[in-house]
């Protein structure tokens, strides 16, 4: 597979009527949860973060979260904000960079100009330099550690990320016109059970568990028990795993499970306009997986809205009473949040020595990786029913876009393979 | 022709790849004369014989890691090692000491490329620096000699500002980073002073610029004492004291004896001269006096403190024991000259460098000689500790003993006290044998 990000693969294999296909990461495992076990509790975020480059800033807020958990320690709500617009800026970059760069190629033909090129590069620069002001950088961020910021974030840096932000309205308005004009091939979601954390991206931010998880169906509050709702199980041929909600449903978690329970359970606080849009492609993301896309571009609008809402109101005072100086105890924690591809689990376990005992990471993509098979398998279904010889070079245009369309990342599944 | 460029990952987190994404890189890719020809990540993977540079990310964990980046060594001309996991084995190294089950797969450990294929250059960093990449891409490209330029480092700039408390402040704008204060500073145990921030815009400065006090400031002056360039400054003026002193409302000077000894080695004068110099500054009479003469009526075994110093770090840090402090019993009419900064916050009181100053104001040629009015000192039946951490031992040693034991903070005693002169020697060791000579001129006991 190109343009995604890390190495993998998908097989599709064909036997008369029975379609199998098999997505399967090739990337080295890397031992993060061994890795962080016997090491000191502040220095797990920095090690974690480094799990992923594309979504580093999501693995050190969920670490940090977790280990205050663990410790029983609940941050200001300041931090809380301020960690939370790191996490909602990295969305909006991931977005940005996913559609512009990965996903597009796919539907060149629909787009005419080529200023659009410069517009995303703008974007991108844009969203990277003020996630650069709050993180430190704009990989491996380095401002906060469990328990508060150890960098003084100014008001005036605040106001200088908003004037970045404003600055970029336009252009993300433009984008998703572009992108709301592409014309996304037909499919039917074989298994429309999704997942995702209540009310994100709303202007309430997460402080601690235990956490409300919103299902199409059901509500489940999960703290320690999240193996329950959430089994994962290794395959030989992968070196990631992958996982089922309860009772072995195969579902999604990301930006198209996070917009449908936005709407239908938050309380959303959003412009009017934005409520319009995502109101007429409700039932195209509910039914089609590849509308993702879709989903990605207008939760960058909606994410953009609320970041502006959520930091404006950030006082000087609270922002000067950030500091560290919490007693840490030993316990276990679980950090659940919305990471840019869906929901993000980290879990530790603090010794009295505070050193961690035991480590357990679930990410989105593996989480999601079930679904693109199953999606997978209607798509050269449908394929095989429409045409009695359908070409080679189709599917595999089809089902390539279709995986991208999920924006796996497979840096973070990858996982330790038990071989049987 | 223009260079061919392949960007090919192993085993890593993908990010030094994603940070290329930014308009910077790309932007130079597009100005200079190069083709990215291989970028799975974007989608690029011409089928082309040889590369001219290749840029690995990531470090060998698996033998098909180990086959691409062998294969890509073959093809490309130029070969550079990109991010902390291709030079060094990245966190993922970390693994290589761990004692763990080793799981059954291909290979556990994370190696640096260079431990395989000749690597031709490194560009470091966790992601790796996209300005130097590009830096270096520039020369390949123009095919200029790769070495240090003639100028590293633009203009730096930093954010001036003033830190202050009830008796120091602290200018950064004039302040050189040497870091002497900082160490001053958790010498004694106080640990206020720190650097703050990275590289060129490092300071030097308490936690998110709080006043000293705010930040568990004991006014031990030592900072103030070691600061080469003048950035630690006294905020107290001597202009009130002197003219109450001309005024005639202060009459006497009582002078502690390490003050005399010191200021005597460092301005090179008699004892009996520097007298005569306080008479010339108005002070009526001159008494050579030490607060350890209040240690007389202490029981044997308790720990005295010479100076709030002292007080403040036991009450902090030995908190077990009863702490007596020392103050000076001086009429009110009096001026206590003391190496010790501390005390200007309880009484009349003028440190020994800054009557340093005043006394080369005066000028040293014309002073006579006078001879103290008294001598106020008692330095029988006691220990003078130095360090904290022999304190313990040496207090449960003299528990039953008439011996008093007194604690002096500053490094070296008082005698390189925070409120001390400047000497004319840069050898610490030296000052303080010298002074300790002048100190047993003056008391024999000493």
């Amino acid at each position: 597979m190109v343009r995604v990000a890390g190495e993998s693969e998908i097989i599709v294999m064909i036997e008369e009527d029975n379609v199998k296909v098999e997505y399967n990461s090739l990337a080295s495992p890397r031992f993060f949860e061994s890795l962080v076990r016997g090491r000191e509790y502040w220095e797990v975020p920095y090690v974690v973060s480094r799990v992923c480059g594309v979504c580093s800033h999501a693995h050190f807020w969920a670490s940090n979260l977790a280990i205050e958990l663990a410790s029983g320690i609940k941050v200001d709500e300041a931090t809380a904000t301020l960690r939370d617009a790191c996490n909602k800026l990295q969305i909006l970059q991931n977005h940005v960079v996913h559609l512009g760069f990965l996903v597009l190629p796919d539907y060149e033909h629909s787009i005419k100009s080529n200023k659009y090129a410069s517009m995303l590069l703008r974007i991108n620069k844009t969203v990277s330099d003020a996630l650069k002001l709050f993180g430190g950088r704009l990989t491996n961020p380095i401002t906060y550690l469990p328990g508060g910021f150890v960098t003084s974030i100014k008001p005036s840096t605040v106001e200088k990320v908003l004037n970045l932000l404003r600055s970029i309205g336009s252009d993300l308005r433009e984008l998703a016109d572009m992108i709301l004009s592409i014309d996304l091939p037909e499919l039917t979601d074989p298994s429309p059970r999704y997942a995702s954390l209540r009310g994100y991206p709303d202007i309430t931010v997460p402080v601690g568990g235990p956490y409300t998880i919103d299902t199409d169906k059901d509500t489940y509050v999960v703290y320690d028990n999240y193996r329950e709702v959430f089994s994962e199980y290794y395959l030989d041929t992968s070196t990631s795993k992958k996982c089922l909600m309860i009772n072995k449903d195969i579902f999604y978690s990301g930006a198209r499970a996070r917009l449908l329970n936005y709407l239908r359970r938050g309380k959303p606080s959003i412009s009017s306009e934005l409520r319009y849009m995502i109101l007429t492609y409700e039932k195209f993301l509910e039914e089609n997986p590849f509308s993702n896309i879709y989903a990605k571009v207008i939760e960058s609008l909606l994410i953009y809205e609320s970041l502006l809402q959520s930091l404006t109101p950030l006082k000087i005072r609270e922002l000067n009473r950030m500091k560290p100086g919490h007693d840490f105890k030993s316990g276990s924690g679980v950090g659940i949040i919305e990471a840019p591809r869906g929901l993000l689990i980290h879990y530790y376990e603090l010794n009295p020595e505070l050193r961690v005992v035991k480590a357990d990471i679930v990410t989105p993509t593996v989480m999601f990786s079930k679904h693109i098979e199953a999606s997978g398998e209607a798509l050269v279904r449908d394929l095989m029913n429409s045409e009695e010889d359908p070409d080679e070079a189709l599917i595999k245009k089809l089902i390539e876009s279709l995986v991208r369309a999920y924006d796996p990342c497979i840096p973070c599944a990858v996982h330790v393979v038990k071989k049987r | 022709m223009p260079l061919k460029l392949a960007v090919v990952p192993l085993s890593s987190c993908d990010g030094c790849q994603y940070n290329l994404l930014s308009k910077e890189f790309l932007d130079f890719i597009r100005k200079s004369n190069i083709e990215l020809v291989f970028w799975s990540l974007l989608g690029l993977k011409n089928d082309v014989e040889t590369y001219d540079i290749a840029l690995i990310e990531g470090s060998v964990m698996s033998s098909r890691d180990l086959e691409t980046l062998l294969k890509t060594r073959i093809k490309s001309r130029i070969l550079i090692a990109m991010g902390a996991c291709a030079v060094l084995g990245g966190i993922q190294a970390g693994l290589n000491n761990l004692d763990m089950k080793k799981p059954e797969i291909e290979s556990g450990f994370s190696k640096p490329i260079s431990h395989y294929v000749n690597v031709d250059y490194y560009v470091r960093g966790c992601p790796a620096n996209t300005r130097e990449l590009i830096k270096l891409l520039k020369d390949l490209v123009s095919g200029t000699p790769i070495s240090v330029s003639s100028r590293r480092f633009n203009q730096i700039s930093r954010d001036n500002f003033r830190i202050s408390g009830m008796l120091i402040e602290i200018d950064t704008s004039k302040c050189v980073v040497c870091g002497r204060c900082v160490e001053a500073c958790s010498l004694i145990g106080a640990k206020v002073l720190n650097y703050v921030s990275r590289g060129t815009q490092t300071i030097i400065s308490t936690p998110y610029q709080e006043s000293l006090e705010n930040a568990g400031c004991i006014n031990c002056g030592l900072c103030f004492a070691y600061c080469p360039v003048g950035a630690i400054s006294l905020k107290t003026k001597t202009k009130n004291l002197l003219d109450r002193v001309r005024e005639g409302s202060l009459k006497t000077a009582y002078i502690e004896p390490e003050a005399l000894a010191s200021l005597a080695e460092s301005e090179n004068l008699d004892l009996e001269q520097i007298v005569s110099a306080l008479k010339l500054i108005g002070f009526l009479r001159v008494y050579v006096y030490s607060n350890l003469r209040e240690a007389k009526d202490a029981t044997g075994g308790t720990i005295l403190a010479r100076s709030p110093v002292e007080f403040s770090i036991l009450n902090k840090q030995l908190s077990e024991y009863r702490v007596h402090l020392l103050t000076p019993r001086i009429p009110q009419d009096a001026v206590f000259i003391t190496q010790c900064l501390s005390w200007k916050n309880t009484v009349n009181s003028l440190t020994t460098r800054e009557l340093q100053s005043l006394i080369r104001e005066l000028g040293t040629e014309e002073l006579g000689g006078e001879k103290p009015d008294g001598i106020l000192d008692y330095r029988e039946d006691i220990i003078v500790v130095n360090e904290l951490k022999s304190l313990k031992q040496i207090i449960s040693n003299h528990t039953k003993s008439a011996k008093k034991v007194i604690f002096e903070a500053c490094p070296g005693g008082c005698l390189l006290g925070g409120g001390q002169p400047v000497s004319r020697s840069n050898d610490l060791t030296k000052v303080l044998v010298r002074r300790e000579e002048a100190l047993k001129k003056l008391h024999p006991t000493c």
